[in-house]
């Protein structure tokens, strides 16, 4: 699969200080397709989506989008690239509206105004109540939004961090086909981490489980939801 | 300050099983130095300091007298300060106010009540001080960060503008002057006029700043650290924050107080533009520069708030300059030194210090493989 | 009653140089969350520059592009310099920072221009109750304030800024230039500062004259509210005014005293300001 990947990447170490959280993690993302990466607290999921997005610096290894090299590119450049980065609890800016929101997400492109009604037609929730504060939303509208305004930039790679993280079970199994609905009809691709396995590995192509800094596991979902003795053994159910 | 006895190049090793080893005197006595009871070492100390300002006062003229009673005076302000904001987290911008209020208060009481001694005088001043600094605490106790920096600079502007308002009480624009007892009768043939007013302000700053390191080493101090870190878990652990935060500015608005009658003493005159809004300013800029939650870094302060104008001032005399240029000289190099130094050091004269002493330390220590911890809040 | 009315006129022209201070502290602390001391000496600094600007040209509106122009420039190059690199550091060394800049501005300003007084001229004819130059003064106010409300709400480039003030390192993620934005902030609102200094130091021009109209400036954004640019306005002119009837009632000597008290009534009932919404606190 590693020729035809659009998303590599190629043993990559980031480090807090003595700490190494990404020891040599290498990794590829066919387009159209979903990865799902998971492992516990502190396996070095988040830094790895921090150092993709530049807002951690990589040691060393390199990260390839197509033929673009995004090792050490700063983040803001990345947006521009396609490399969209829902981080943690959505990041939705609680100051502005729903609307500026969304806005936010493509402000450079010249056809924003079409992407946004498209968005808006996707999430109709978020049309209902544009005008609002962001800070009005339910977490789960808050996830529809960071997604949504991700989308608006119209990116090759959608990076989406623990997007389940305190949402209740339908919610969450909302968002997830929702994800899938997305690959399927406009062929995006995306790298999702997740700590609820299941729900990610529902949806996903392939796995990956990292522990401590290194990838312990990759294979495609399926083999990873069926196979009982990874899942005891890193991911506890 | 007891710069002899423990400035951080000599303190020798923090590791007790090795002075337990007994390697050496000097290793022995700075151990034994650290065990010692809190209050018996700060009084030693003061103690030793004071010995220190006797002997340097018996070797300077009076013009040093006077800047070695006023770097007293000072440091006792900034350290006030300091326990507002290095210890509590609050930035006041009005700490001027209070030396006004403890300088107009001795000036009243020397002109209306003369045969008040002195130290009542000054314990009157200080009682004065707190009581403001009380109202204030209340007041500001919920403000937070530019809120209770513009409360606190109105009130630097408002407390001189009441001189000017009152001038029948207060003395208008050329404030209050009035004469002070000097050297007492008995040691007048031994003891200069100058000399003994450099000792009397020491001996009460010295005093005072044993009560501020207790206080900052004490169950006070630990909660004034907690609420400044973080307040709703200060609260949550059952600190009293508001308590805390105002008990914070009654004790610096006392210090200011204190050093404000002080100075007042020194100078024989309260006038309204001693206390105008750069007071403040510069008593906040000159902690900063000393460095944050030590008493130490109060002392480089007041040496810096005493010495930098003036240096500026002979700077510009020496390079026989322009004359807007030479009187404006002291400001601007106060301005860059304030930046340059935050820039390069934000943790001040005394953050420097201490790393120095530590890597010399480390040094002498380097042979037998123990790690030096870097001991804090050195000499308090 | 016409004393009255007078007071209350006077109290308005002076409340919108307030209020344009207040505002250009509000800017800066919404970008970067730093009370700006050395605002006062930067609009000094532009203001003897429009001085120089215009006794070379002989034109005043010359020498008042220039001293917004140089705003611009002062307070780009300030947070460039100055800011950003303690920015992650203490708050307390930003305040410091901006402190050792009004003291080195102050001094310089005194060094290239002395601190004698110059006289300063008025933009338009200032005889009589509301003139011209009021009328001005509190028009260019509240025009910049609508300009500013327009650049923040419905251009991009207002987007971009508040979303780098509000959540930097989101907007870093959805290609904002945060750095810009924060330097463009502080360049605006010095040019605020700017223009709140051409507004303030006529007659004359030293380098202590914007000192108490700085204090003035603070205690009208505070009144207001920091996170609220009207409240900021609306504090600017009820200070203004009330201080006004102050000095008119009771003596000038006792304005510093009513702006304590005003401020101490107003902090001790709302101590976020008049006109902030209650907010929950962030985790």
């Amino acid at each position: 699969m590693s020729e035809n990947a659009l998303f590599r990447v190629e043993d990559l170490v980031a480090s807090y200080g003595a700490v190494k959280a990404l020891n040599g993690v290498s990794l590829s993302v066919a387009e159209g397709s979903i990865c799902a990466v998971l492992g516990a607290n502190g396996a070095g999921k988040t830094t790895l989506l921090r150092t993709v997005s530049g807002l951690k610096r990589a040691d060393s290894g390199r990260i390839w989008l197509g033929d673009t090299d995004l090792t050490r590119c700063a983040p803001e450049r990345l947006a521009r690239l396609g490399v969209a980065h829902v981080p943690e609890g959505a990041g939705i800016i609680v100051e502005l509206t729903v609307e500026e929101n969304l806005r936010l997400g493509g402000l450079w492109r010249s056809d924003r105004a079409a992407t946004l009604s498209s968005t808006y037609d996707l999430f109709p929730i978020l049309r209902e109540r544009r005008n609002q504060p962001a800070s009005n939303l339910s977490g789960g509208e808050r996830q529809m939004l960071a997604i949504g305004r991700a989308l608006m930039c119209r990116p090759r790679i959608l990076l989406l961090d623990e997007p389940s993280l305190g949402l209740a079970p339908m919610a969450t199994r909302q968002l997830m086909d929702l994800i899938r609905q997305l690959c399927a009809d406009t062929g995006l691709t995306v790298l999702l981490v997740e700590q609820n396995a299941n729900s990610a590995l529902s949806i996903a192509d392939e796995g990956v489980v990292l522990n401590l800094g290194t990838i312990a596991v990759s294979d495609t979902a399926d083999r990873l939801l069926s196979d009982d003795q990874m899942r005891h053994a890193y991911l506890g159910f | 300050m007891a710069s002899s006895q423990k400035s951080p190049a000599t303190a020798a090793g923090p590791n007790v099983e090795e002075a337990a080893r007994g390697s050496g005197g000097p290793r022995r006595l700075a151990e034994r130095w650290r065990t010692l009871p809190m209050l018996p070492r700060h009084l030693i100390a003061a103690c030793a300091a004071m010995i220190a300002v006797i002997a340097l006062t018996s070797i300077t003229d009076p013009g040093a007298n006077l800047r070695l009673a006023s770097i007293g005076f000072y440091m006792l302000a900034i350290a006030g300060l300091g326990i507002l904001i290095g210890f509590s987290g609050q930035v006041s911008l009005g700490h001027g106010a209070f030396m006004f209020i403890g300088a107009y208060s001795t000036a009243l009481f020397v002109i209306h009540m003369p045969m008040l001694p002195l130290w009542l005088n000054l314990a009157l001043a200080v009682v004065i001080s707190c009581l403001a600094g009380l109202i204030i605490g209340v007041v500001c106790a919920r403000l937070h960060g530019p809120y209770l920096a513009g409360a606190t600079l109105a009130l630097a502007v408002a407390m001189p503008a009441l001189a000017n308002r009152f001038s029948d009480f207060l003395g208008g624009p050329n404030g209050l002057s009035f004469v002070m007892r000097g050297t007492p009768p008995a040691l007048s043939d031994m003891v200069s006029n100058t000399q003994w007013q450099a000792w009397v302000v020491w001996l009460t700053v010295l005093i005072v700043l044993v009560f501020l390191a207790n206080l900052s080493h004490g169950r006070l101090g630990r909660q004034m650290r907690a609420v400044r870190d973080d307040e709703t878990a200060a609260a949550l652990s059952g600190i009293r924050v508001a308590r805390v935060k105002v008990t914070a500015f009654v004790v610096s608005a006392g210090c200011g107080g204190l050093a404000g009658a002080l100075q007042a003493y020194l100078l024989k005159t309260a006038t309204p533009s001693t206390f105008a809004v750069a007071l403040s300013l510069s008593l906040l800029a000159v902690l900063v520069l000393g460095g944050l939650g030590s008493l130490w870094g109060a002392l480089w302060g007041a040496i810096a708030m005493v010495y930098v104008e003036e240096w500026g001032d002979s700077l510009a005399h020496a390079l026989t300059l322009d004359t807007n240029v030479a009187n404006n000289l002291p400001h601007v190099l106060y301005g860059v030194l304030l930046i340059a130094l935050v820039l390069t050091w934000p943790s001040g004269v005394q953050g420097i210090l201490r790393q120095l002493g530590n890597a010399l330390r480390s040094r002498g220590h380097s042979g037998n493989g123990t790690t030096s911890v870097p001991s804090t809040q050195q000499g308090k | 009653m016409d004393y009255f009315t007078n007071l209350t006129l006077n109290g308005v022209a002076e409340g919108a140089i307030y209020a344009a201070l207040a505002l250009s502290l509000i800017i800066i602390y919404q970008a970067t969350r730093v009370v700006n001391f050395a605002q006062p000496a930067l609009a000094l600094i532009a203001a003897y520059i429009a001085l120089t600007v215009t006794t070379a040209s002989g034109s005043y509106w010359l020498g008042f592009a220039a001293a917004l122009v140089s705003g611009l420039l002062m307070g780009s190059v300030t947070e460039r310099l100055l800011i950003r690199p303690v920015q992650k550091t203490s708050q307390l060394s930003a305040i410091i920072i901006t402190l050792g800049l009004l003291l080195l501005l102050q001094g310089v300003a005194g060094m290239i221009w002395s601190n004698e007084p110059h006289s300063f001229s008025y933009p338009m004819d200032f005889e009589g109750r509301f003139s011209p130059a009021d009328i001005f003064g509190v028009a260019a106010v509240l025009g910049t304030a609508m300009l500013l409300f327009a650049l923040y709400r419905w251009t991009p480039l207002g987007l971009r800024m508040r979303a780098a003030a509000a959540h930097p390192e989101m907007a870093r993620m959805l290609g904002v230039r945060v750095g810009l934005m924060l330097t463009l902030g502080w360049g605006i609102a010095t040019v605020v500062g700017a223009l709140a200094g051409m507004l303030a130091a006529p007659p004359f021009v030293y380098p202590n004259v914007l000192d108490s109209v700085f204090v003035y400036g603070l205690a009208a954004a505070v009144i207001g509210g920091l996170d609220n640019p009207f409240g900021s306005l609306l504090g600017g002119f009820i200070l203004g005014i009330s201080l006004s009837f102050v000095s008119g009632y009771l003596g000038p000597e006792l304005m510093p005293l009513a702006a304590l008290i005003i401020l101490i009534l107003v902090l001790s009932v709302r101590p976020d300001g008049l006109f902030t919404r209650p907010k929950a606190r962030k985790v």
